[in-house]
């Protein structure tokens, strides 16, 4: 089977798979089922009526936005979320952006539309990693009510997969909510129209400029058990991985890129076997026991 | 290129998930996902 129809399979089924609750037009509810004690690897809104798994950007946020509402006990930092989503990181790295978060499928899907595309100014890939310490750890932390009790900021001010999947589901089947609708989401909404835009024109734009998962997971791209390989000999400099890739990596000369999410399409578009999907050595290889050569002796030349 | 530092992450966050798992955060994280969350629809 091709690579990318392959991909676009597992995405799918991902992606329906982990938001499979048919029940919810007719309970009128989100499911709440034992599952949702379960982070999805992806960014997928808990707040999704068919969503069967927590958003683990989302659960980490009201980890630490109740943490002073632990008082007396053990306080839960998420370390449980951090585990999980670090363990994942050190497996595979962002395979889960290229593969299993479901906005990003949402993403390639919208890119797809036919209009002029525009590439991305690298620099702003560094908005992410402020998004991440600033409105996922930051913000909850320190931004308190008079009951100690902070927000998950990235949800309420940014995050559009809340807004798609959350939001507009579940103001359809619970139609008082609409009483409540006010700067929060409205703002929400500016945001969601601004991301599907840019989405539309620049390809991963949101996994590659806001968010806040990938940005995490890219912290471990180059210490993660898979990677992107890249076999110099091979390469002719055709430059053919350059457009297939959807973040913009330039795989033929930057070598374990964070901002690589391991959809392989690089690997797919090279005719020359210059790149390939590897694994990297966790530890080094057992050395060899080899029999030395016997040396030749030395010519010691006599002073005459 | 060979990765010392993989072994070491992945018993640093196994760990880091079992203790969170000791201290209830099971728990807490399955009362999170079943709430509905108004933050995430913009409503509170």
């Amino acid at each position: 089977m091709n690579l990318s129809l392959f991909r676009r399979l597992v995405q799918t089924l991902v992606a329906l798979g982990t938001n499979g609750y048919l029940l919810f037009p007719f309970t009128l509810d989100i499911y709440k089922g034992p599952l949702k004690a379960v982070c999805h690897p992806g960014l997928n809104c808990y707040a999704c009526p068919g969503a069967l798994l927590s958003c683990p950007v989302g659960a980490f946020q009201n980890f630490l936005a109740a943490v002073r509402m632990s008082a007396g006990a053990i306080p839960n930092l998420g370390g449980i979320v951090v585990g999980y989503l670090g363990f994942i990181g050190v497996l595979v790295g962002r395979v889960p952006c290229g593969w299993l978060c479901p906005f990003g499928f949402i993403q390639d899907l919208l890119y797809k539309i036919p209009t002029p595309k525009f590439s991305f100014w690298r620099p702003l890939r560094w908005c992410k990693y402020v998004v991440l310490v600033g409105l996922v750890i930051l913000a909850p932390l320190l931004i308190v009510d008079q009951v100690g009790l902070g927000h998950p900021w990235f949800c309420k001010l940014l995050c559009p997969a809340g807004t798609l999947l959350g939001a507009f589901p579940l103001l359809i089947i619970k139609p008082n909510l609409w009483e409540n609708l006010g700067f929060w989401f409205w703002n929400k909404f500016f945001w969601f129209v601004l991301i599907v835009a840019g989405v539309i024109f620049i390809s991963r734009f949101f996994c590659r400029l806001l968010c806040p998962l990938g940005a995490f997971y890219s912290l471990f791209n180059r210490i993660s058990l898979v990677k992107l390989d890249y076999i110099e000999g091979n390469c002719v400099h055709c430059l053919a991985c350059v457009p297939a890739c959807p973040t913009g990596v330039r795989a033929y000369e930057e070598r374990d890129s964070r901002e690589c999410i391991l959809c392989l399409r690089c690997v797919q578009a090279c005719r020359f076997g210059a790149l390939d999907f590897s694994l990297r050595r966790p530890l080094p290889a057992p050395r060899k026991t080899v029999a030395r050569a016997v040396e030749p002796p030395k010519r010691v030349t006599q002073p005459t | 290129m060979r990765n010392p530092w993989a072994i070491g992450l992945i018993i640093f966050f196994s760990l880091l998930f079992l203790i969170g798992v000791n201290i209830g955060e099971l728990d807490f994280l399955y009362n999170v996902g079943r709430t509905i969350c108004l933050s995430c629809i913009g409503v509170g």
